[in-house]
């Protein structure tokens, strides 16, 4: 999404130009040491688990080292979703994001993939260097999700799975190769952190102050919409007749509450971290407010939920609770794209969404 | 598919033949009028003919925010399409005795925002999706029939954006953006990692291919949108960049006569400056210079064709919308209209021929 500044006040509280330079260049180094790093941090831990567990898996095939390489996926999951959101400089670079997730797949490109893959027990998807210059659809979570939890997915705790087993290994390695590079990317002081700090003319991607601003406030409101378009509504369609819950995140593994957790307390996280809201002049703060008690009750709202992904969406009580969360997701993009925005003087303008 | 050899056989005549300068260009360039979709105070929607001088001539009601109007000057029509992924799109008239006709996009299709008519004027086309399949339509109305749907030819392509009648009257061009998108997912991009836009010229007369050109590989998610075509059937068009680094890569480009995509301008500050991202072009009357709009930055930036050297930069408000008569500036149409980027405008001979068509 495309935002445009509407006032030159953009930053209320702050009187002159060097004072509001400081304070985002303040603001986006507290976001990155805050939130960035120790997420991107903990997804690197979480895919080194990972690839432990199926390498134990792999090599020892046993009930026990099944039921562990899908526990460790799990936290995968959640490592990943707290960091899905930040979809700007190292994870946005080399079809990054689309690696480590191709998805919604709307098309089933990915299952197709995987299954032929399976079937024809293709040598080139078994290692990491390999599958890594393969289909951006047969090489991250969707298609492990898959090796471990679709059709077939039991016979990995006994011998004969080889191939797939194999196969799981080497997505995970290539999960873990990518968070490796993603962790050493945002650790880097003079890579994209510099580029995101050293804002100036001669910058290409941030030109002043502003411009991180935006970034910051946008990542807040498309990952907000990333929830409410992509992760429920689809899902839940109009009606209850209309559910298409296989179109939830992660619902082969039941992980989709877990993974739309994640995004929504990442997303309060990181803009607790950007210090945004303190931005807002004290008349205003009662926006704040307002924004930490929808995530409250957006957190609340999915604990109630016991129902596993594919009942959930379409039967109630769950599916009021997750209609109920949809809501909860709308008002927040809506609070910040509508209140907190415009009193940063950030504000999306009729002509410039992004794309038209 | 064609290659470029392919091409200059089956399109070339069609550029050579428009070669010679049409009339209008020569024409006077004053009293022009323009057309645009507007969003009022109140926060209604509509569209509006307004004059240089940001005079309200005409407006509209629309259900939804609106995006292009394709005009016929000859005989007064307008069509105005809802943003994507809209399903309506509302014909009206230039006079202000005729009722506008509501146009409900097909099953299974939507707007993209963009159409034109064909040179008689008889026809109507309209850049759709098919989006369960995601694949782009060029949906063909009988403006006669009160815009009955009668045909669809394939864009060949993804993501059709805008459409523009290249100067043989016989060829559509078509901008395939290459994004594809579901309105299950609202205006969620579904294929960035994936996309691949292209420029395709089809055969009016059977829909048949007649090129299809593409960025290298390297520059695939530059999603290639708005085009302006010379009345010597020079192609230009702007891009925008989907890539992390949006400056990085050109985002204007030119087609050739000789069916070669070329960087109109490959300038790194430039890029940066307007932040990859090309809203809207248009040629000046006398087709020398070219200005282009990039609205996430506010510029609004005057190109001469000879020279390929910026003659005006403005920095315009987000509101800005952009006009062509010789200067440029943000619409004066008082506090109560904002126009939307894309603003057609009406030659002063397609008024005079208006004016004929009425009595």
């Amino acid at each position: 999404m495309f935002l445009t500044v509407a006032a030159p006040l953009w930053l209320a509280t702050a009187s002159t130009a060097s004072d509001r330079e400081a304070m985002v260049r303040e603001a986006a180094q507290a976001s990155i040491n805050g939130y960035i790093r120790p997420m991107f941090g903990q997804f690197g831990e979480a895919s080194k688990a990972t690839s432990v567990a199926l390498e134990s898996l792999c090599s020892a095939p046993s009930e026990d080292h099944l039921n562990q390489a899908r526990a460790q996926f799990a936290d995968l999951v959640s490592a990943w979703s707290r960091i899905e959101f930040l979809r700007f400089g190292p994870l946005a670079q080399n079809n990054r994001f689309e690696r480590l997730h191709f998805w919604p797949d709307r098309r089933g490109r990915a299952l197709r993939q995987v299954q032929a893959a399976l079937a024809t027990t293709d040598p080139s998807v078994t290692a990491t260097p390999s599958i890594a210059g393969k289909s951006v659809a047969v090489q991250g979570l969707g298609a492990l999700e898959y090796l471990l939890f679709g059709a077939g997915s039991d016979d990995l705790a006994r011998q004969e799975s080889e191939h797939r087993c194999a196969f799981a290994h080497a997505v995970g390695g290539n999960v873990a190769d990518i968070a490796a590079e993603l962790r050493a990317e945002w650790n880097d002081a003079d890579g994209f952190v510099a580029t995101l700090i050293d804002f100036g003319p001669e910058n290409a991607s941030f030109r002043n102050a502003r411009e991180v601003a935006v970034q910051m406030f946008a990542t807040v409101v498309d990952g907000l919409a990333w929830v409410s378009d992509v992760k429920l509504r689809p899902a839940l369609g109009e009606a209850k007749a209309d559910a298409k819950p296989k179109r939830a995140i992660f619902w082969r593994s039941g992980q989709t509450f877990r993974s739309i957790q994640g995004n929504l307390d990442g997303l309060e996280a990181y803009l607790i971290a950007t210090r945004l809201l303190d931005l807002l002049p004290e008349d205003q703060s009662r926006f704040a407010q307002s924004i930490r008690f929808e995530f409250a009750n957006a957190k609340r709202t999915l604990e109630g939920i016991e129902t596993a992904p594919l009942q959930a969406f379409a039967a109630d009580p769950a599916r009021g609770k997750l209609s109920y969360l949809l809501i909860v997701a709308d008002s927040l993009g809506m609070l910040m794209e509508g209140r907190v925005g415009p009193t940063l003087g950030i504000e999306a303008g009729f002509s410039v969404l992004d794309g038209d | 598919m064609l290659d470029r050899r392919s091409f200059l056989r089956s399109a070339g005549a069609a550029f050579t033949a428009a070669l010679a300068p049409q009339s209008a260009a020569a024409l006077e360039a004053s009293d022009a009028l323009f057309a645009a979709a507007v969003l009022r105070d109140d926060r209604t929607f509509g569209a509006a003919i307004f004059s240089e001088d940001g005079r309200l001539i005409h407006q509209i009601d629309l259900p939804g925010r609106g995006h292009d109007v394709a005009v016929h000057g000859q005989s007064g029509r307008c069509v105005v399409f809802a943003r994507r992924p809209g399903t309506f799109a509302v014909a009206f008239h230039m006079d202000r005795h005729t009722n506008p006709i509501v146009l409900a996009s097909a099953e299974g299709r939507h707007f993209y925002g963009h159409g034109a008519f064909s040179a008689d004027g008889r026809l109507l086309y309209a850049s759709e999706n098919d989006f369960d399949y995601a694949q782009g339509k060029i949906g063909i109305y009988d403006v006669l029939a009160g815009y009955r749907r009668i045909a669809e030819f394939d864009s060949h392509g993804v993501g059709p954006h805008e459409i523009a009648l290249m100067p043989d009257d016989r060829t559509l061009l078509v901008a395939n953006g290459g994004i594809e998108t579901h309105p299950d997912y609202r205006r969620q991009k579904l294929n960035l990692a994936t996309m691949q836009p292209s420029i395709v010229l089809l055969d009016l007369a059977t829909g048949g291919l007649k090129g299809s050109f593409a960025l290298p590989q390297a520059m695939h998610r530059i999603s290639l949108r708005h085009v302006a075509i010379s009345t010597d059937g020079r192609v230009f068009i702007g891009g925008q960049s989907q890539a992390s680094d949006k400056g990085r890569h050109p985002v204007l480009w030119q087609l050739s006569n000789h069916g070669e995509l070329s960087p109109l301008i490959n300038d790194q500050s430039m890029n940066a400056r307007i932040g990859g991202y090309v809203g809207s072009l248009k040629l000046s009357p006398d087709q020398k210079t070219l200005a282009f709009s990039s609205p996430p930055t506010g510029h609004l930036i005057t190109l001469s064709l000879a020279t390929r050297n910026v003659v005006e930069n403005r920095q315009i408000d987000t509101q800005g919308a952009l006009r062509w008569a010789g200067t440029v500036s943000s619409p004066s149409l008082g506090t109560s209209l904002q126009v939307d980027n894309h603003c057609s405008r009406f030659e002063s001979a397609d008024r005079t021929g208006f004016r004929g068509h009425r009595a």
